[in-house]
């Protein structure tokens, strides 16, 4: 209102545009463009929803089948998000600090689990890690099942994960101040304590964000899971199988519901993950 | 002069006269590839408590140099040893060296507080100080430095001056043997880099500490260092005190270097300087006849009426800080020469005037 009033009140000097004009198309654009493709189908979402009414709603939250999905969804994503997390950060390390032959190729390939069809990872990694593949066989005989089990499930969202925490973390890597290093070195800390104190921290805001998008992007990954996962229920199956079956069955409501309660956890996981970074960037007086 | 370090310990070689012994002795490095400019054969001895300057262009291997001292750089032959303790087989970190580097290098995620006491909190338990004990000398260093009362504030909250200081009391709070600065002042506007050298200086007195600093700015590098080294490509051309190396360059490169002179191509012959055919005087001893170059510096030559001396023209009158200097072409020759010009009054450019050479510093070609 303020702003409003005192538009009104001096109306030549509007809003100081600055050297580089550009805000309002650009904030409009952006609303406009966010409304359409995001909040417009959310909200439709949300009211499909509310046909369940509040008993509906109820149900959903406390059928235990979907009590189980949302344990293995959210506890096999959160999982892979941390694994990816550990080997994201140490593959863009490598990729950008050393030079070896074959560095570029490995640096390719690190975006193939993006373009590859999700089916296609699904039935590769279904077939290597089923009980007579070629990776599945001798782990089955070590006594380890991995198709057809939530850690198959984890298997193959670690492998859907991945590109992002690498991604996300190589650009801080490039631009890290060896000197920096350097002058850790110099004052007597080790190599290990170098990167924890130093290196460690000054990835963190890039670490944080490569996990938020691995674990959204894991908690929503349907293809490439169903083919490994078994889908036994209270067991193996996801929150995504859920939502097709209840469609499957027309109960759209049903659908809708268990949509709105997994996005709330989901945006309330990735809000906490915002405001952990917002938080670290106030604290260190950059940004 | 007994300043104690905030540590209560005497910081480097406090108290103990100037000269006592060889701090630093470099013998024969050579290093021909890596990151760095390579080195030729260096041999340096820095005297414990003394403040070197490495002078040279870039490219000469001055950082490089100062890299291999610190450790931060691998060398193919030669030695560096501390206090007459080779460094051979020591980690960066175990050599006890106070690094600072040209664009500061502070952790920018920690305080000022933090940044300092880092050196001895990553210490292990045996050898690490109490944590009170830690911030008290800390605190002390930052009041060392001037900055007491900012140690809560991050890096990014400070200017490029109060940056360079807090990564000096970073340096100095590991007590270190040799204290080691790369273009300390190189990222930093002049006015700035006039008080922090003026500043450095006075750091140094109190510490005494045994001090090499890189810069390519003589000005800088002579009015801080007690003895100055420059560099050219690798190899070192003339270590003394700051007046012998500007009243005697040793080679033609460092009269090139310093005193910002005008390199003039001339011919000796019978023992006279010729320069576009005139007489300009009698040639150094020690310069054979042929071709030779004379380095001018402004205050080699006067400017005197026209009919005397070597008939010259003002091309410009330029005013600066330092005084107004002419800069004057002389017949035969391309380079315009800058010419010291105590009474401007009167004189345009256009003018035609007499150059009188007062100091003929001629070094043979090649």
């Amino acid at each position: 209102m303020s702003i409003l009033t005192a538009q009104a009140a001096v109306p030549r000097r509007r809003r100081r545009a600055g050297a580089l004009p550009g805000f309002g198309p650009a904030m409009g654009f952006t609303l406009f463009y966010l409304g359409l493709i995001v909040l417009f189908p959310l909200a439709v979402l949300a009211w499909r929803a509310t046909g369940t009414g509040a008993a509906g709603a109820a149900r959903i939250v406390t059928d235990p089948r979907i009590l189980a999905a949302f344990r293995v969804s959210f506890g096999t994503a959160f999982a892979a998000a941390c694994i990816d997390t550990v080997f994201g950060v140490l593959l863009a390390w490598v990729l950008t600090r050393y030079r070896f032959p074959g560095r570029r190729l490995l640096d390719a390939l690190v975006d193939l689990p993006f373009a590859l069809p999700t089916a296609v990872a699904g039935i590769a990694l279904a077939s290597l890690y089923g009980p007579n593949g070629w990776l599945g066989a001798p782990l089955l005989r070590l006594g380890v099942r991995v198709a057809y089990t939530p850690l198959g499930i984890l298997v193959a969202l670690i492998f859907v994960g991945l590109p992002f925490v690498v991604r996300s973390v190589q650009p801080l890597v490039v631009d890290l101040d060896r000197e920096v290093e350097e002058a850790s070195a110099t004052l007597g800390a080790s190599r290990a304590r170098t990167l924890r104190a130093v290196v460690l921290p000054t990835l963190a805001p890039a670490v944080l964000t490569g996990f938020a998008l691995t674990f959204a992007r894991a908690v929503g990954e349907y293809g490439s899971v169903i083919f490994i996962a078994g889908n036994a229920p209270y067991v193996s199956e996801i929150l995504p199988l859920v939502i097709v079956q209840r469609l499957e069955e027309y109960d759209y409501a049903g659908a809708t519901g268990v949509a709105v309660a997994m996005l709330l956890v989901s945006f309330a996981v990735l809000l906490a993950i915002n405001l952990v970074q917002a938080f670290g960037r106030r604290r260190h007086g950059h940004g | 002069m007994t300043w104690r370090a905030p540590g209560g310990i005497e910081a480097g070689a406090a108290g103990q006269p100037r000269g006592g012994g060889v701090g630093i002795a470099v013998r024969g490095l050579v290093k021909s590839y890596g990151a760095g400019a390579a080195l030729k054969g260096v041999s340096l001895d820095v005297e414990r408590g003394e403040l070197l300057a490495l002078l040279g262009p870039s490219g000469s291997g001055k950082t490089t140099l100062l890299r291999v001292i610190a450790g931060l750089e691998a060398f193919d032959e030669g030695s560096v040893a501390f206090d007459g303790a080779s460094t051979a087989g020591l980690s960066v970190g175990e050599r006890g060296v106070g690094f600072v580097f040209q664009h500061y290098a502070l952790f920018r995620h920690m305080t000022v507080l933090d940044n300092v006491a880092y050196g001895l909190r990553v210490r292990p338990r045996r050898t690490r100080p109490a944590a009170a004990e830690i911030r008290r000398r800390s605190l002390a260093l930052l009041d060392l430095v001037q900055l007491g009362g900012l140690e809560r504030r991050y890096p990014a909250q400070l200017s490029g001056g109060q940056r360079q200081r807090v990564a000096l009391a970073r340096a100095l709070a590991i007590e270190p043997r040799v204290l080691l600065l790369d273009e300390p002042f190189g990222a930093l506007d002049a006015r700035v880099r006039k008080d922090l050298r003026r500043w450095l200086r006075e750091i140094h007195e109190r510490t005494g500490q045994t001090t090499v600093f890189v810069t390519h700015d003589q000005d800088e590098a002579m009015e801080l260092a007690d003895r100055v080294a420059i560099l050219d490509a690798g190899r070192i051309e003339q270590v003394g005190r700051p007046a012998d190396i500007y009243a005697a360059p040793r080679t033609a490169f460092v009269a090139s270097f310093v005193g910002d002179p005008t390199a003039l191509g001339v011919t000796v012959a019978a023992g006279r300087v010729r320069l576009g055919g005139f007489d300009v005087g009698a040639a150094p001893a020690g310069v054979p006849d042929g071709p030779a170059r004379q380095f001018l510096r402004p205050g080699d030559a006067a400017l005197v009426p026209a009919g005397g001396g070597v008939p010259a023209r003002v091309e410009a009158l330029l005013w600066a800080s330092r005084g107004v200097r002419a800069e004057v072409s002389v017949a035969g020759s391309a380079r315009r020469i800058e010419v010291d010009c105590p009474d401007p009054a009167g004189l345009r450019a256009g003018d035609a005037v007499g150059l009188r050479f007062d100091h003929l510093r001629v070094y043979p070609l090649g």
